[in-house]
């Protein structure tokens, strides 16, 4: 292999990795944007929205486009419980508390995955049947293309969200002040559920999409959770667009690293690009400041 | 009368206890099972006391030892290293057994080994990833220390010999290696480089990655510029698979990816679905019994083991190997108790000169270098086929 198709090679392995970071990243950025508190069970809803497909395509046979919606549905219910029960309830508005609540929430999902599907890893067949697509001579996993493609229409479909509906605009209102928008006779608590359910189902697609990739387990949310949050730092917290343009600099930083220096350097660089832009521009990529 | 009633019970106990101890002290031998029992990988403890209980039960049954009967006491180590450190103080201390079987996991071993050579009992454990001919033997051996553990699995090095051998035999000359960033994938990786330097084979790439990884499409490519016609790993489970997929990905299907023996499950045939061309482990023979020679001895053997686990218990155990490795632990202490006695420093100088010793998972050779015991002769290198793991040549 020349030295070009190999550097093209790594580019997209970048790419496979960082459009899943990105996807995870998007869930966190639109949560933050409403409700400004990193919700840390992001990761656990793309564990969920993978193992509920997975169970209904291998156990109950269902087809794909059936399993996608009950995936779906199921982790937006979770999302939503999760803001009724813990964040409603115990979170008193305040950010620092729904963080730690969130923590919770993600140990708690963990445990009742590990109780319902146990500690094995599943997988499911790729939404493409192409298998593998050669671009000058670097191997892509056809399951990328899906993914991209719903990151981006997943963006573009949030953003008209944002900037047409009242309720886009409501929500936007609440993460720029609760006492005004209360003031202003828009029910917060209802637009945090909102927000919730929202992101748990853009977090269930992103894992039923990327199973086929990296297969699921209990466990795989945290990873990608961590991954998933630098992204949307490193991009700019609150701004979708930028979720998706981190992403993509994780993943490719990551293959590159790996690629040309080291795979123990991976972590190392991701890092130091992280602490970087932290220095240089703390509101992020493509975030605004307060 | 209530007192009354108080006071008989509490006598009774008492005594009862008293014989049981007092009993107990006079005739049992006793041995110390600390598997995990409970949690994740609970079911590996519950199938290596099964095998060890299989040939204890025989044995009482024919009179015991000398007349005395083993008995076998059990703690659950629920594969945590704090809890196996404290069951193993407690086999030693409160129930003073002579020999001891397990832990499963390496933690777990690195953790009560300090503990149960201080008081020089033998143990038997499981652990595949524990260092003991690589490492611990040679040392011990410049130092004028005896080790007291024995290793019953094929272990990395000897698993590593026996698949660069096997891609000798068939031709390769260039190995890439890839092994997950933890202390397993630092062994794997030296003893691949010495395997290939002993047998005339090119390390061609050294490549790690993150077991908590995505996707390891970049250093699969890596593997593949570097002109690699052969892979090795130490890898199991899903990062395995995905590895595996990755290697497709990249167009080298037809390259042998030689993997860890901890891949030997229906399981991860399953996960690995299209992409099962040219995928290898290796394993003593117990895993493919029914593949063996009629005049192999082993094949007896093995199958009787198989035949009285069968007709005691009415079921299979989960994994035959996990069994095999309790009832052959069961076995060792048996049969040096039965040449040298209960003394702990006699027993394991007597198992350490035992070569060719009949066990249900292999027939072991041990040294004072070699604690497995498994030699090449005793495994082979598996393939799939269809939805099974089977011997190739």
């Amino acid at each position: 292999m020349e030295t070009l198709s190999l550097y093209l090679q790594f580019a997209m392995a970048g790419l496979t990795m960082g459009t899943i970071y990105a996807m995870v990243g998007i869930g966190f950025s639109f949560i933050y944007r409403v409700t400004t508190v990193l919700n840390f069970a992001q990761g656990e809803f793309l564990m969920l929205g993978g193992m509920v497909a997975i169970t209904m395509t291998s156990i109950f046979g269902s087809p794909l486009p059936v399993a996608l919606v009950i995936g779906i549905l199921t982790v937006t219910f979770t999302g939503m419980l999760f803001h009724l029960g813990a964040i409603r309830v115990l979170g008193k508005a305040e950010p620092v508390r729904m963080i730690l609540i969130t923590i919770a929430g993600s140990m708690f999902l963990q445990g009742v995955a590990f109780l319902i599907w146990g500690t094995d890893d599943y997988t499911m067949p790729s939404f493409v049947k192409v298998g593998t697509v050669t671009l000058f001579g670097a191997a892509i996993n056809s399951q990328v293309f899906p993914v991209i493609f719903a990151a981006i229409l997943i963006t573009f479909i949030l953003k008209i969200f944002f900037d047409k509906t009242i309720w886009g605009k409501a929500t936007t209102a609440c993460a720029e002040s609760r006492e005004a928008s209360m003031l202003l006779g828009i029910n917060v608590s209802r637009m945090g559920m909102l927000s919730f359910a929202m992101s748990a189902g853009i977090g269930a697609i992103g894992g039923i999409l990327i199973t086929p990739i990296c297969m699921m387990q209990y466990q795989k949310g945290v990873p990608l959770a961590i991954k998933g949050i630098a992204g949307a730092v490193v991009g700019g917290l609150g701004n979708i667009w930028g979720a998706m343009l981190g992403g993509l600099i994780m993943g490719l930083a990551e293959a590159l690293s790996a690629g040309v220096i080291a795979s123990y350097f991976t972590d190392v660089v991701v890092f130091i690009i992280l602490i970087l832009v932290l220095f240089m521009k703390p509101e992020g990529l493509l975030g605004r400041r307060r | 009368m209530k007192k009354m009633n108080w006071m008989a019970i509490l006598i009774y106990v008492l005594t009862m206890t008293f014989m049981v101890g007092l009993t107990h002290a006079a005739d049992t031998i006793k041995l110390g099972a600390s598997y995990g029992m409970s949690g994740r990988i609970g079911w590996i403890g519950g199938d290596c006391v099964e095998g060890a209980k299989l040939i204890i039960d025989e044995v009482n049954a024919k009179g015991g030892i000398k007349g005395k009967k083993i008995e076998l006491v059990e703690y659950d180590t629920k594969n945590e290293p704090d809890t196996a450190r404290t069951v193993i103080e407690k086999l030693i201390k409160k129930d003073e057994v002579v020999g001891i079987l397990g832990p499963v996991t390496t933690t777990e071993v690195q953790t009560v080994t300090p503990v149960v050579e201080k008081n020089k009992i033998p143990f038997v454990v499981v652990s595949g990833g524990i260092e003991i001919n690589e490492k611990i033997l040679p040392e011990y051996k410049k130092e004028g220390k005896k080790s007291y553990m024995w290793a019953l699995s094929v272990g990395t090095e000897r698993q590593n010999e026996v698949k660069v051998l096997w891609l000798k035999k068939k031709g390769y000359k260039n190995l890439g290696n890839i092994e997950p960033l933890d202390q397993m994938g630092d062994l794997s990786q030296l003893t691949y480089k010495a395997w290939c330097k002993k047998y005339g084979l090119n390390v061609v790439a050294e490549e790690r990655f993150d077991n908590k990884g995505t996707d390891f499409v970049t250093q699969m490519s890596k593997i593949k510029a570097a002109n690699a016609d052969s892979i090795g790993s130490m890898c199991s489970g899903a990062p395995a698979v995905t590895l595996v997929k990755n290697r497709d990905q990249v167009g080298m299907k037809n390259v042998p990816f030689m993997l860890s023996d901890a891949n030997l499950s229906k399981r991860f045939i399953e996960l690995l679905g299209e992409n099962t061309a040219n995928v290898y482990t290796v394993a003593a023979k117990i895993e493919f019994v029914s593949y063996l020679k009629d005049s192999d001895p082993q094949k007896k053997v093995i199958t009787d083991f198989q035949k009285k686990f069968k007709e005691k218990y009415n079921k299979e155990p989960k994994s035959w190997f996990f069994a095999a490795v309790g009832y052959d632990s069961a076995l060792m202490f048996i049969k040096a108790i039965e040449a040298v006695g209960i003394d702990g420093e006699k027993m394991r100088d007597w198992l350490e000169k035992q070569t060719k010793f009949e066990g249900a998972q292999a027939f072991y050779s041990w040294s004072n270098l070699d604690h497995r015991g498994i030699g090449v002769d005793q495994c082979s290198v598996m393939g799939i086929q269809g939805d099974k793991w089977v011997p190739v040549d």
